[in-house]
């Protein structure tokens, strides 16, 4: 069972990789995914998981641990699930509003630095969608795929053009 | 010792409490404050009692110790606690002036108490993916923490941050993967015992694993190939939470690799990770000093300084696997010192940094000038805090750098050394232009831009910490040795951990087993 697993493993990672350095926010989040998907078989593997292996401490004789899958494995695997969910629901989050913020998803026409007026100070600190909240009671980001015709966002832009 | 939970569960309720306080800003504040600094107190005597009575130890549960996951109250462990509920403490009394009430509404205070429950978390623990639990725990928070207020430039360095820590996360549970498969545990002290029986093929397994927690580690402590995201992450964070961040999520880094490195990977093929930590530390040191000196952004130029000081933490944590058990005992002792003095400096200079900015509204060195005139209070207290980083006595800095260098020498690494000294004087040169242009010059405005007096108290509080650690340098370094002695010869560690006999009652254990294993045949 260790063949086929290694190959599992070896192109969940891959594909995973390709998906990280493509320059698109959603894929990167993907490639997470199919990160943590690869870790868990990994973890499965060195269980000593095989096909005819039971789950622990549920043998047909009570007396022997022969047979078994390791426990442990499957418990990492459980906490290493919850964890990778709650962190990629928030990388979603991030790639989301990252593309409220300036209308793309490809990491590669993110701006470096921020536009700074003459007294040196961030101006996207002050405008732009700066003070709207990622999340509140009553005050949801628009739904709609589009970016946002919110007053804010278009006043950057406007700005940014003239800039 | 049961009560050992209670740095997890303090922060944990607090954050809870605070969450359903969201609005009241006043008490939210207050209460935030008052649990820090009650836990900072109670782990203060703490880290008397285990100096005096020695290490503690608690299996959540009560299983027996490598099933169960033990929390361990060593000399490091309670040193780092002290220094982390300290700096919590102070640094959020500084934010009752700096966090908007804007941010402060989108939850600033639990996310902060988490962030602490997950630092707090990672320095007691006694098993190694418990250790990733914590880091995720802290990281979940550290990503809340530097969003707050969710401006264009915070959100968009963010990603990045949460990118490559995704990416350490899977390498430490692979990592962990790779242990297990070798040696059979996680439990930190059954692995100290383990490891350091190995030779040949499986030495060489865990030798391979101990490099991907590098990897892992590194990235957090940002050493020397993988430093590259800490200098864009930190500079859009406000002030106040930057003195939090910069201060603290590096060092647990550099105590992990402590922890592991020193500790737990002792097998027969360690050698090559000493000298690979000692190649990183030197690159490390001259990388961020040298990428410091051409910076004009206050915040900026200081992240780069935290690389440079991890490298001479690093460069400790190489000579620990020294032959000689007198230098290694010398090297971590002085890497104890430097990771609690930079603790406290680093998150200083960031908070100085901030009030700075308050008074000449802006953070580019060439805007700004004349703080000596507007605040000689302020530009005082820099100056000590940045004489200490560069390593001048009597402050806290040349304490730990003078015994880094004895270590080093006594070692007989020379080439290190010479980093370490140059990039001393490099630091020196960063911290006198950053004097040079913000404080002696001609003064930018007439009058401070906003009120900063209230700031001046958390960074005195730092300075003071600084100045008493360099002075009272004998009690320190006895402590620190004390700790370094019981990491580099874990032999007590081992024992209060796994029991007296250092041998687990495997027979019982496995009676029990089976004893369930028949229950449920029964009920099938």
């Amino acid at each position: 069972m260790e063949l086929p697993m290694a190959a599992a493993i070896a192109v969940l990672y891959a594909t995973g990789t390709y998906m990280i350095l493509r320059p698109n926010l959603i894929r990167l989040a993907m490639g997470f995914g199919l990160y943590s998907n690869a870790t868990n078989l990994l973890l499965i593997t060195i269980g000593g998981y095989t096909r005819t292996s039971g789950a622990p401490f549920v043998s047909k004789d009570p007396q022997s641990a022969v047979g078994l899958m390791d426990p442990l494995p499957p418990d990492i695997i459980l906490t290493a699930i919850v964890i990778s969910f709650a962190v990629g629901a928030l990388t979603l989050i991030i790639c989301y509003r990252v593309y409220l913020d300036h209308g793309t998803d490809n990491p590669e026409q993110l701006p470096t630095e921020d536009e700074h007026d003459d007294a040196g100070k961030l101006l996207s600190l002050k405008t732009g969608p700066a003070l709207a909240p990622v999340v509140g009671p009553g005050n949801h980001p628009p739904t709609h795929a589009v970016p946002s015709p919110a007053p804010t966002h278009r006043h950057s832009s406007e700005r940014r053009r003239q800039g | 010792m049961n009560s050992l939970i209670l740095p997890l569960l303090v922060p944990f309720l607090t954050a809870l409490v605070l969450a359903l306080l969201n609005g009241r800003f006043l008490l939210e504040r207050v209460v935030a404050a008052a649990s820090s600094l009650a836990l900072t107190i109670w782990l203060v005597w703490l880290l008397l009692y285990v100096d005096t009575h020695g290490i503690q130890a608690v299996v959540i549960g009560g299983w027996m110790a490598p099933w169960g996951i033990a929390f361990v109250a060593d000399r490091l462990a309670c040193i780092m606690l002290v220094s982390s509920a300290a700096l919590g403490t102070i640094v959020q009394v500084y934010t009752w002036w700096t966090v908007t009430e804007t941010q402060q509404k989108y939850f600033f205070y639990p996310l902060m108490q988490i962030t602490l429950l997950g630092v707090n978390w990672a320095f007691i623990t006694g098993d190694l993916f418990n250790l990733f639990v914590a880091y995720e725990v802290m990281l979940l928070g550290s990503y809340g923490m530097m969003m707050v207020g969710a401006s264009r430039p915070q959100v968009r360095q963010t990603l990045k941050y949460v990118a490559i820590n995704s990416i350490g996360s899977t390498l430490f549970v692979v990592g962990c993967g790779v242990v297990y498969a070798t040696v059979g545990t996680l439990n930190m002290a059954d692995l100290a015992v383990r490891t350091a029986a190995l030779t040949g093929e499986r030495s060489g397994m865990v030798t391979a694993a101990s490099m991907l927690l590098l990897v892992v580690f590194g990235l957090k402590a940002a050493t020397f190939p993988l430093t590259y995201w800490l200098p864009d992450c930190y500079p859009v964070v406000p002030a106040g939470v930057i003195g939090y961040i910069a201060g603290l999520l590096t060092k647990v880094g550099v105590y992990s690799l402590l922890r592991t490195f020193v500790m737990l990977f002792r097998q027969e093929s360690s050698a090559f990770a000493s000298d690979a930590l000692l190649f990183l530390s030197g690159f490390t040191m001259l990388l961020g000093v040298l990428g410091a000196m051409c910076q004009w952004e206050t915040r900026r130029l200081l992240s780069w300084h935290i690389i440079s000081q991890v490298g001479y933490m690093v460069m400790g944590i190489g000579l620990a696997g020294s032959p000689d058990p007198r230098v290694a005992q010398l090297a971590v002792a002085g890497t104890i010192l430097h990771v609690v003095h930079n603790i406290i400096v680093k998150s200083c200079l960031f908070l100085v940094g901030g009030a700075g900015e308050r008074i000449t509204g802006n953070q580019q060195l060439k805007r700004m000038g004349g703080v000596l005139e507007l605040s000689p209070g302020l530009a005082g207290l820099f100056l000590v805090a940045a004489l200490s980083l560069a390593g001048m006595p009597p402050f806290s800095g040349f304490l730990s750098k003078f015994v880094l260098t004895l270590a080093a020498l006594a070692g007989g690494n020379y080439v290190v050394v010479t980093a370490a000294i140059l990039t001393g004087f490099l630091t020196l040169y960063s911290m006198t232009k950053i004097w040079l242009y913000t404080y002696w010059r001609a003064r930018c405005r007439e009058h401070p831009l906003a009120s900063f007096r209230p700031l001046l108290a958390p960074v005195a509080a730092l300075v003071v910490l600084s100045v008493l650690m360099g002075v009272c340098a004998q009690p320190v370094l006895g402590l620190a040795t004390r700790a370094a002695d019981s990491l580099t010869n874990p032999t007590e560690y081992i024992r209060v951990v796994l029991g007296p006999a250092g041998a687990v009652p495997t027979q019982a254990i496995r009676e029990t087993g089976i004893a369930v294993a028949q229950a449920w045949e029964a009920a099938r």
